[in-house]
């Protein structure tokens, strides 16, 4: 392998370029710098013994190149030359190509295995790109004798679509080469359309001045032994945005990114947020139309006859959430019908109705506006709360208003309305009950105006196979209904009213969606094992009664983590033992008979919860939350205990411990524990004992730990997202700290790898139930770290089992054994993507 | 009475004193070099030859081993063009008196003569491209003519330093075509080259302390 030598006037640009070219090229290219003079070598200058140390340093007998700034690093560079080795002094080669652009283009041809002429000449092209993209008057050689013209009967090829932002640029390109170069096979990329000519996926220059920007339709052909197998690779690193984005789950960041508009001769395309996956294509309908703009102020004369009417348009949504909660409760939707039944509490509201009155009497405005300026005026507290959770209540609220609304104005919503005609809905947003509603046949795909990724409606899209986008705000404003639209949820790429070829491919890559997630689910019911026998236990995260269901359809083994947050949050009072029991046995009961891990009370100061009068922290996740939280109100703690015990009689359940960082807060947790058994032992009242308990492992003080925790724990689940968190120290919700969100950063699997290998050690097991989990990148990895059990979203769970059964786990020990030793989140994934731990189809 | 022999010993002190000339010019240079370049030659130059003068602290064992030492402590130190090319310019000339305990004034020509040389190849810059060869050539030139008029040593050191000189005021209405100042186009026009003024200055420190004793 060519190795590179990367010469500046100054250390920092010289460090620089070369943490760049790391983000791109195969980490097994040996590269060395030699720039800068003086004390740290923090002045300019170039230095010739530095730059021949450097050159002898790296160099193998493959020939080093020398990539160089300008002046006297070009004279220093040549002098260098002149104190190596005869032998060695003519296997190095001074390149004349731009620093920064050839040094890129260099280390990726190094990285496959390209001689020192190709290098040479990958670099010296690489600056045409940007010549081309900047329109600079450069002599481009005639790219038509690169390859076959596309289409030719007699190769394989694949049409996709190119999902990501910013088009094909240097790193999604890159990755492109790196995995064609994988395969025995000569493969060539056409963008899509008459008059343009095939370039060879071996160069990255060339593949980048093809210009393909989102959306655009690419045509991939390959010859060769390999030729099926390298256009199943790429067109899977195609759809999955090049590995751009961290996981095929959407981010659940709850700012609503600007959609981006790209113009293309395909008509319109749009990038929004991907919620649920999957690729749609229909008619557009507006549903929800009931919502209107602000109304015109008018006064009013008289005050009492507003007051009344409004009151009785609350009186009677109240009577039909009343309705709805009570058909609700009484089928699977449990969880829905409390949803419902938050909304009435929020009708009841003292503080609402109060603002309500006074705005009717005080500003003499009509119940109309009152209402409206009221419901304006509680959703904006909620938007402007710091907690993506808690903003999402002002969907409820909005949810609410446009109820009343309607009731006032006699304008009904239309989202109940039937149809026959297969559609892709647009709201403004969907509550999870109308989501639920929804019946599949007629619908094809859901996009909101507004929402985040982490709304009850979207984990409902998902598991029905709805897919969905977010935050389309006025883009479609302006588009009629009926007209064409298509949607991939996985990108957010959407296209209004897309040209013939773009809506064929549409409507190919949907099909296939369907197909594959038909076998996943088929595939999906039985154990998993890796290719050679290891077996990985993939269970589910869930938070009710509706999330079970869809796990044991999707194939969950269990369940990995039960949130318990829902039986507490909005609602006035505490909830009972007797009712905990009920909720807490109808889920394990629609397991049937999958172990099920009840994750005691997770919350902090962030969340309202009446009852227990939480003080308002400055630092809600570093604060009183989780188990701190239940051991401050141990009686809380205790029913929950209780509750779990007793459904534990009749069900496999285990207790999970939140947010254990001191050993002293599990000794602790152990005594309540005990003592809420002694009670029911003294009560006679029938219950589990002794139960498995595990902890969370949330912060690496935890994970450091682990050695002092096994002995008192039957098994661990690492909650990756919050650990990353703590790790890192980036907040998740930080639009500005998403380069600190990467649960892949060598530092939280160095603390897996503790956790595995110290609970290993006592025999305990190990889960891993963050985000992460359901990444298929972050997949062979936990696996080869030697994680037991991997719990992820409903959704997940049969793309995960059908991962797993590929992975070789001897594979997967050496990459996890490589990746601990990366520096970095993106060297992690491109080991992934360069060990070939997971064979045979792509998912 | 002057000898017509160059000893170890002065090749020692003229390198010292051109590091002293260095730092005492210092300013100048940098300001030469802010006119049409980086800015830098002053305080590069100044750099190596004060890490030269550290390494010939104890002297040297021959005149050849003494230049080498001048032209790779250069190599490291200087940072800028300045480096590889001095460095050159030293390394080049050790070469040519390799095993050489004086020079006589045939020797310093031909020495001069490898060194400007090894100027010309690493930098591929010729006489009027307004650089250090500017005085190095006329120099050269001047050493050359003595050496054929056999003239005394200290008198062909004394021509070759107002050759120098005449070279670096030439080099004032020059349009660069090397280096950072080629950047500058006509602009570096009117404007004395930093590398000329430092030769002249190791040809003037040259002409006062060989062929003394």
């Amino acid at each position: 392998m060519v190795s590179l030598v990367l010469v500046s006037h100054s250390r920092i640009l010289a460090e620089a370029v070369l943490s760049l070219v790391r983000q791109v090229a195969s980490p097994e290219v040996k590269i060395a710098c030699a720039a800068g003079v003086g004390a740290d070598r923090l002045e300019f200058g170039t230095d010739a013994i530095q730059i021949s140390e450097a050159i002898a340093s790296v160099h193998a007998h493959d020939g080093t190149l020398v990539l160089m700034d300008l002046g006297s690093a070009i004279l220093s560079a040549e002098m260098a030359l002149d104190f190596l080795p005869e032998d060695m002094r003519v296997e190095v080669r001074l390149c004349a190509a731009p620093l920064v652009e050839g040094a890129i283009s260099a280390a990726i041809a190094a990285g496959l295995g390209t001689a020192l002429d190709g290098v040479e000449a990958e670099a010296m092209e690489s600056l045409r790109p940007k010549q081309e993209h900047l329109g600079s008057a450069v002599p481009v050689a005639s790219r038509t004798d690169d390859g076959p013209v596309v289409g030719h009967d007699d190769h394989p090829s694949v049409t996709v679509i190119m999902p990501n932002a910013n088009g094909l640029h240097a790193r999604p390109a890159a990755r492109f080469v790196q995995t064609a170069g994988q395969f025995d096979a000569e493969i060539f990329v056409q963008k899509t359309g008459a008059g343009n000519s095939a370039v060879s996926a071996r160069s990255l220059n060339k593949l980048v001045t093809l210009g393909l920007t989102q959306g655009d339709a690419m045509t991939i052909t390959a010859t060769g032994s390999q030729a099926q197998q390298a256009l199943e690779a790429l067109s899977a690193l195609v759809k999955n945005g090049f590995g751009e984005s961290t996981s095929t789950l959407p981010d659940p960041i709850p700012a609503t990114p600007k959609p981006t508009k790209i113009v293309d001769n395909s008509g319109y395309t749009h990038r929004i947020t991907p919620i649920a996956e999957g690729i749609a294509l229909g008619p557009l309908r507006r549903v929800n139309a009931a919502r209107s703009g602000l109304l015109d102020a008018t006064s009013v004369d008289s005050p009492e006859v507003e007051w009344l009417q409004v009151q009785n348009a609350i009186a009677r949504v109240i009577a039909a959430l009343r309705a709805r909660h009570m058909r609700l409760s009484t089928t699977a939707q449990q969880q829905a019908g409390d949803i419902f039944n938050s909304h009435q509490l929020i009708l009841q509201d003292a503080e609402l109705l109060s603002s309500l009155r006074q705005a009717i009497y005080e500003r003499k405005i009509s119940a109309e506006q009152a209402w409206q300026s009221t419901i304006a005026a509680q959703a904006e507290v909620y938007r402007a709360m710091s907690d993506p959770y808690l903003r999402q209540r002002e969907v409820d609220i909005n949810d609410i208003g446009a109820q009343v609304l309607s009731e006032l104005t006699g304008v009904t919503d239309n989202f109940t309305d039937t149809w026959t005609t297969p559609s892709i809905l647009l709201s403004d947003d969907y509550t999870p009950s109308q989501v639920a509603e929804l019946d599949p046949k007629v619908v094809l795909g859901l996009i909101s105006r507004q929402g985040s990724s982490t709304s009850h409606a979207s984990i409902l899209a998902r598991s029905l196979g709805m897919p969905m986008l977010a935050g389309a705000r006025d883009v479609l404003d302006d588009v009629s209904n009926g007209t064409c639209i298509g949607l991939d949820g996985s990108s957010g790429l959407l296209w209004v009213d897309p040209s013939l070829e773009i809506a064929r491919a549409l409507t190919d890559q949907r099909l296939s969606w369907l197909a594959h997630r038909e076998h996943m689910r088929l595939n999906s019911q039985t154990n998993t094992v890796t290719q050679d026998g290891r077996r990985v236990e993939i269970a589910a995260n869930i938070s009710g009664i509706t999330d079970s269901r869809v796990a044991v359809a999707n194939g969950a083994e269990a369940v990995g983590v039960l949130r318990t947050e829902f039986l507490y949050l909005t609602r006035s009072v505490a909830p009972t033992e007797e009712e905990q029991v009920t909720t807490l046995s109808q889920i394990a009961a629609a397991m049937q008979g999958r172990p099920v891990i009840v994750r005691t009370l997770d919350i902090g100061g962030d969340k309202p919860i009446p009852y227990m009068n939480l003080p308002i922290e400055a630092n809600p996740f570093l604060g009183v939350r989780a188990i701190r939280l239940s051991l401050l109100n141990p009686s809380l703690f205790i029913t929950q205990i209780r509750a779990i015990l007793r459904a534990g009689h009749s069900y496999p359940c285990r207790i999970l411990l939140p947010m254990i960082t001191l050993v002293e807060e599990l000794v602790q947790s152990h005594k309540l524990i005990e003592q809420a058994h002694s009670q029911l032992a003294a009560e006679g009242v029938a219950h589990a004992w002794p139960i498995p308990i595990g902890i969370m492992v949330e912060t690496p003080a935890a994970a450091l730990m682990t050695h002092e925790f096994a002995p008192m724990v039957d098994f661990f689940s690492v909650g990756t997202n919050d650990l990353t968190q703590y790790t890192l120290a980036a907040e998740r919700s930080n639009p500005n700290l998403g380069h600190l969100s990467d649960a892949l950063h060598p530092s939280i699997l160095r603390l897996i790898d503790i956790v595995v290998s110290e609970a290993h050690a006592l025999g305990k097991w190990v889960g891993v139930c963050g985000e992460v989990a359901a990444d298929p990148v972050a997949i062979p990895v936990l696996v080869g770290l030697g994680v037991d059990e991997l719990s992820m979203n409903v959704s997940a769970i049969p793309q995960a089992k059908a991962i797993v059964r590929r992975i070789n786990s001897t594979g997967a020990i050496t990459l996890a054994k490589a990746a601990l030793r990366t520096d970095m989140a993106c060297a992690v994934r491109d080991l992934v993507g360069s060990m070939s731990v997971v064979s045979g189809e792509q998912p | 009475m002057s000898q017509n022999v160059i000893t170890k010993d002065e090749i020692v002190a003229w390198v010292l004193a051109y590091a002293q000339a260095i730092s005492d010019n210092r300013v100048l240079l940098t300001e030469l070099d802010v006119a049409i370049g980086d800015g830098d030659h002053g305080a590069n130059m100044d750099r190596g030859f004060k890490a030269v003068a550290q390494k010939l602290q104890s002297g040297g064992t021959d005149i050849s081993q003494i230049l080498k030492t001048t032209g790779m402590a250069l190599l490291s130190t200087v940072g800028g063009a300045g480096g590889p090319l001095y460095s050159t310019l030293f390394l080049q000339a050790a070469q040519a008196c390799a095993g050489k305990s004086e020079l006589s004034l045939q020797d310093w020509t031909g020495m001069i003569d490898n060194a400007a040389r090894g100027v010309m190849a690493r930098g591929k810059a010729a006489a009027g491209d307004k650089t250090m060869l500017d005085a190095l050539l006329p120099a050269l030139q001047a050493l050359i003519e003595a050496s054929h008029a056999n003239l005394p040593l200290a008198d062909a050191l004394l021509k070759s330093a107002e050759a120098a000189e005449h070279g670096k005021q030439a080099t004032i209405p020059l349009i660069a075509h090397k280096g950072r100042a080629s950047y500058l186009g006509e602009r570096s026009a009117g404007h004395i080259d930093p590398g000329a003024a430092s030769t002249a200055l190791l040809f003037l420190i040259a002409a006062k302390t060989l062929a003394q004793s």
